[in-house]
């Protein structure tokens, strides 16, 4: 995943908000980035560009191979279905489907056949030790058992990336570090690629390379002593 | 995208199941009204061809007079005979006759030559007494026949008595024989009696006249030469057609009452139609979160439209479905009050002894439903698919449908406007009702419409006013109210649509009793008013004999009678009019109301129509055939074409197609008629109204049924008759208002669900329930009032629309307006209190929310 010289402004004249302001990185395959600031500095509008939820203002950003930035509506929504999984801070689970449609629906969304469905969401919920609650309504599972099921549910369209959204946001202490090690955990087991938000400095940790935004732009990264400045050179 | 149907769509609306509920409501009341108003008319139309069809037996032509009032002489009979091409030619009376206990118990009477039994078996009624007995009948001036069900119900046998109320009084009959309650029988619903034709004549009142002949003719033999034939030898006021024709000449009789049902039926299906696009809206804004998430996880947003329109089509089915259940009920439910309507309308009794089913037609109502339900949904689907799937994750419901209203809507309201006053002027020109009824629909279509900028400039003056009335919640309710103008715009039009609707409705038969208050009370004055107590299907009383008239006028206390006859069946320019003949004294000029001539000049007017010189004509004559003050008119009559000047033009009531008013003696002469319909009583003031009425009923109440009124009863028997012929727009108001409730209610709840967090976190600030029970209130008052003067200043003017100009092409009456202020005040009250419970269910619901629940509410 390539951020080149991305900008994204919200609004215009006066009341103009440069929440991304010509920002560059980028994410190798199977690597665990992190994106950490103080509030209002862009994060969350990061993902959204990523995921083709809303559109840069300039630049490009390439996932997978294609730029995000150039695709339609409907195309960036087959994005998210196939090459994109999104888990947000508040679980975001259908309130009447059970933890196995909630991981299935993006399967059915892209007219997978059912059995094909149920094999993989039954994979998925294993990888997250949610088997035993497959049939269970969000409203009976723990804050924590909903947010292991968002993972499933990203984990099962097998993505190129997961971004997460404040992922622990919602969650007491104890389950968050159980979230967090499970996102780990998936990033080492399957290689797929990891972008998390947070503004908690200890799960940010997690990640190999941590990227400070201020104002919508990098402040600095954090990351594995010695790994070439991939930022500074995109930003050329 | 059955899947998605099943795990998404089928959920959400089973949890929803009020909403869901209230959509499949929408479609199944405009459906099954759409349903019940075309099953009546079909019903009605083929019970109506069946019957004429029945009647006409193997006849290939009918010859007669009108709708056969009169009747005309039987040597018309022998004519017809003396053609070489006549096999057969079968005189016929008609006439009703009612039970003397029970006068609105009525029998339609053939009279027939029993004589002539081979004649007879070609009609389709079948005798089930000993054919030896029937022949006993003949020559009997007393032999009725009777059907099988008629007599179960009233427990006759044969070789019983039959008393009855005729034209020439009270009679007892014997029951000579039994009918099969099929076929022609049938056609009435077993209130069908035949007598021999000279016992019909005598009991009618119509010797030496028929009715009707029928003409059976060789096979083979050239009908159209044999038409021209007889047209040529007959009296020219006799039309000679074929049995089709008369059914046709009685179907156009009713094309305007048709499209009074079509109208309404229009309207109800817009009512469906904007009650679903409600409940969509409402629901889509609820199910938006929902939607968002399926958009963040991959679903595209023509998905989510299909979903949506899938959903719609759906609930369409559902709603159709039921709608077609309910709309044969409803139908079978209307028919008695609608057949009672039109018989009062026409003066003729119908019959509908079975409900005619067209399947296709229900298909295609079904189809519109379900068409109805998709276009109503589509712009809340529309919408849903197109919101920008990370603004509703964060957005407060509430905020949601905080749309701006879209551009033009005051164009597009002016052009709606305009197509309607088009249609208006199109209505007159060609004097069709079905442009009015375009007119009215796109008139209503534009109250929706223009009510959105009217709510967005309302809004601009209550958030100065509300605060002012009440700082706390006022701030507070006026930013809800109008943070989606559009939300609040189609909830007051809603209730606007409701208001304007029962306006129109309470405002017609309103004027309508006025204008005959006008009519009876001041046109035709009397002290007492004799008639029959039966009536030929409507409210025209059974004709009384000449010799009443007689018989009252020597009473002691009476100074003067006058009499009236009306004809309501009159053939002329092939349609079907009312002639009036009066006493001469009632064209006195200082009778005449001012300005009660149109045209014409009543001093002037006077003499000619005393003389039989001239004649006045209705003002619905004059507008349908466009006639005026000095024109000839020409009507067929027994003894040949009357034609007389036009003198004046005046309002009339006697007949939807327009009248004719000409002297009594005219009546006499001309169509050889001397039965009368009312005697109106004059007194000298020696006795007293009472003492009068009872020596009229002990001199001749025994001969004949009779009623003895005063003008206030008069005018209350026929506010009564207005009430009956109104009474099913009675049900479809009501209707419309049960929905229009729900709309609103469903409406205000969903607003208290959607501030569900705003109320929480005001509450955590320090209001109390009364602060919140008071902003939902206010809410909910402030939308009614909104509702109630756009309905006002909608629902007035259309009234008089709907009075002064639809009605005289669907009814054919020209009314005087009359505001009905009481009617008004009650819609009105009504609709407040509508509003009002709706919003104390709602702030009931708001103060019982836990503000907890309410703060981390999405």
């Amino acid at each position: 995943m390539v951020f080149r010289n991305v900008t994204k402004v919200f609004g215009s004249g006066a009341s103009a908000v440069r929440a991304v302001n010509d920002l560059s990185f980028s994410l190798s395959r199977g690597e665990f980035g992190s994106l950490m600031g103080p509030s209002g500095s862009g994060k969350t509008t990061v993902l959204h560009l990523i995921a083709g939820l809303t559109a840069p203002t300039g630049g490009s950003i390439i996932v997978d191979g294609d730029d995000v930035a150039r695709m339609t509506a409907t195309d960036a929504a087959a994005l998210r279905r196939r090459r994109i999984g999104y888990i947000l801070q508040s679980f975001n689970l259908m309130p009447f489907l059970t933890a196995a449609e909630n991981v299935g629906m993006p399967l059915v969304l892209d007219g997978i056949r059912q059995s094909e469905v149920d094999a993989r969401v039954a994979a998925a919920l294993a990888m997250v030790a949610m088997s035993h609650r497959e049939a269970h309504l969000p409203n009976q599972l723990s804050g924590g058992e909903q947010q292991r099921v968002a993972v499933a549910r990203a984990l099962v369209i097998e993505p190129a990336i997961i971004l997460a959204d404040e992922p622990t946001g919602n969650l007491d202490r104890a389950a968050a570090v159980n979230v967090m090690n499970l996102l780990r955990d998936v990033n080492e087991r399957t290689g797929v690629t990891i972008l998390l938000v947070t503004h908690d400095a200890e799960f940010g940790a997690y990640a190999r390379r941590v990227l400070r935004l201020v104002d919508g732009a990098l402040e600095r990264i954090d990351g594995i002593p010695g790994e070439p400045d991939r930022e500074r050179q995109l930003g050329k | 995208m059955l899947r998605l149907l099943r795990q998404i769509s089928l959920r959400q609306l089973t949890a929803s199941w009020g909403r869901t509920a209230l959509v499949v409501g929408g479609v199944a009341t405009g459906v099954s009204l759409i349903v019940a108003i075309d099953v009546v008319k079909t019903s009605v139309v083929e019970n109506f061809r069946r019957t004429v069809a029945q009647m006409a037996g193997p006849a290939a032509l009918e010859v007669a007079l009108g709708v056969g009032e009169v009747g005309f002489d039987e040597a018309a009979v022998e004519l017809v005979r003396s053609d070489a091409e006549v096999v057969a030619a079968v005189p016929l009376v008609r006439g009703t006759i009612a039970l003397a206990d029970d006068p609105a118990e009525t029998l339609q009477l053939f009279g027939a030559d029993f004589a002539t039994e081979d004649d007879l078996r070609r009609y389709p009624i079948t005798a089930t007494t000993d054919r030896r007995e029937l022949l006993l009948a003949v020559g009997e001036p007393d032999a009725v026949l009777v059907t099988e069900t008629f007599a179960r119900e009233h427990r006759l046998a044969v070789g019983e008595q039959l008393r009855v109320s005729s034209p020439t009084g009270i009679r007892a009959l014997t029951v000579r024989g039994l009918l099969a309650t099929e076929g022609l029988a049938a056609a009435f619903a077993g209130r069908l009696a035949t007598m021999d034709l000279p016992a019909a004549q005598l009991l009618l009142d119509k010797v030496g006249r028929v009715d009707q002949i029928d003409v059976v003719v060789r096979d083979g033999a050239d009908v159209d030469a044999l038409r021209r034939r007889l047209e040529n030898n007959l009296p020219a006021a006799l039309s000679v057609a074929p049995p089709a024709q008369r059914a046709v000449q009685y179907e156009t009789m009713l094309t305007s009452f048709r499209a009074l049902l079509t109208g309404l039926s229009s309207l109800c299906l817009v009512a469906g139609v904007f009650i679903v696009y409600n409940a969509t809206s409402t629901g889509a804004a609820h199910r938006a979160w929902t939607l968002a998430a399926l958009r963040i996880i991959g679903a595209d947003g023509t998905t989510v439209l299909r979903l949506l329109m899938l959903e719609a089509f759906l609930l369409g089915a559902v709603g159709a479905v039921f709608g077609i259940v309910s709309g044969l009920l409803l139908a079978w439910l209307l028919i008695p009050l609608v057949t009672d309507s039109m018989g009062i309308n026409f003066q003729l009794r119908f019959y509908v002894p079975e409900l005619a089913i067209d399947p296709r037609r229900l298909l295609v109502a079904a189809i519109l439903g379900i068409a109805a339900a998709m276009g109503a949904s589509y712009f809340a689907a529309r919408r849903a698919s197109r919101a920008a799937p990370i603004d509703v994750l964060r957005s407060d419901l509430g905020m949601m449908d905080a749309t701006a209203p879209p551009r033009g809507l005051v164009w597009w309201w002016l052009a709606l406007v305009t197509l309607s006053g088009v249609a208006l002027v199109m209505q007159v020109q060609r004097k069709s009702a079905a442009w009015g009824n375009l007119g009215s629909s796109l008139f209503n279509a534009a109250v929706v419409i223009v009510a959105i900028p009217i709510a967005q400039w309302a809004g601009r003056l209550v958030s100065r006013v509300l605060p002012a009335l009440s700082p706390a919640t006022g701030r507070i309710t006026a930013n809800s109210l109008f943070r989606s103008p559009v939300r609040t715009g189609v909830t007051a039009a809603a209730i606007a649509l409701s208001l304007s609707v029962s306006i129109n409705l309470a405002s017609v038969p309103y004027s309508f009793k006025a204008s005959m208050n006008s009519y009876v009370g001041k046109f035709l004055s009397a002290d007492l008013i004799v008639s029959a107590v039966a009536t030929e299907g409507g409210w025209l009383e059974s004709p009384v004999p000449e010799s009443l008239a007689t018989g009252i006028r020597m009473l002691p206390g009476v100074a003067q009678v006058e009499v009236g006859r009306v004809l309501t069946g009159q053939p002329f320019r092939g349609a079907r009019i009312g002639v009036f003949g009066i006493t001469d004294r009632a064209f006195d000029p200082a009778r005449q109301p001012p300005g009660w001539y149109r045209q014409g000049d009543p001093e002037k007017a006077a003499p000619a129509l005393r003389a039989g010189t001239g004649v006045n004509v209705s003002t619905t004559l004059a507008d349908r055939y466009d006639l005026h003050v000095g024109d000839e008119i020409s009507l067929e009559t027994p003894t040949g074409a009357l034609k007389l000047p036009i003198v004046g033009v005046v309002p009339d009531f006697v007949s939807d197609h327009g009248s004719v008013i000409l002297s009594h003696r005219l009546i006499v002469e001309r169509w050889r008629e001397r039965n009368l319909s009312r005697i109106n009583v004059l007194t000298d003031g020696t006795h007293s109204l009472d003492e009068l009425r009872r020596a009229i009923m002990e001199r001749f109440g025994h001969e004949h049924r009779l009623k003895v009124l005063s003008v206030g009863e008069v005018l209350a028997y026929h506010d009564r008759m207005i009430s009956r012929a109104f009474a099913f727009t009675d049900a479809i108001q009501l209707l419309i208002a049960i929905v229009t409730l729900c709309c609103i209610f469903d409406q205000l709840v969903s607003t208290t669900i959607e501030r569900r967090r705003e109320l929480a976190l005001w509450r955590v600030v320090g209001a109390d329930d009364r602060a919140v029970r008071t902003s939902v209130m206010l809410e909910a008052a402030t939308v009614g009032m909104l509702g109630a003067t756009l309905g006002l200043g909608i629902g007035l003017p259309t009234a008089w629309l709907w009075i002064k100009v639809n009605l005289r092409y669907l009814l054919g009456y020209d009314l005087e307006y009359h505001f009905g202020a009481l009617p008004t005040a009650i819609s009105v009250t009504i609709v407040v209190v509508m509003t009002l419970a709706a919003g104390s269910a709602a702030a009931r619901m708001a103060t019982r929310q836990s503000v907890l629940d309410g703060i981390r509410s999405n």
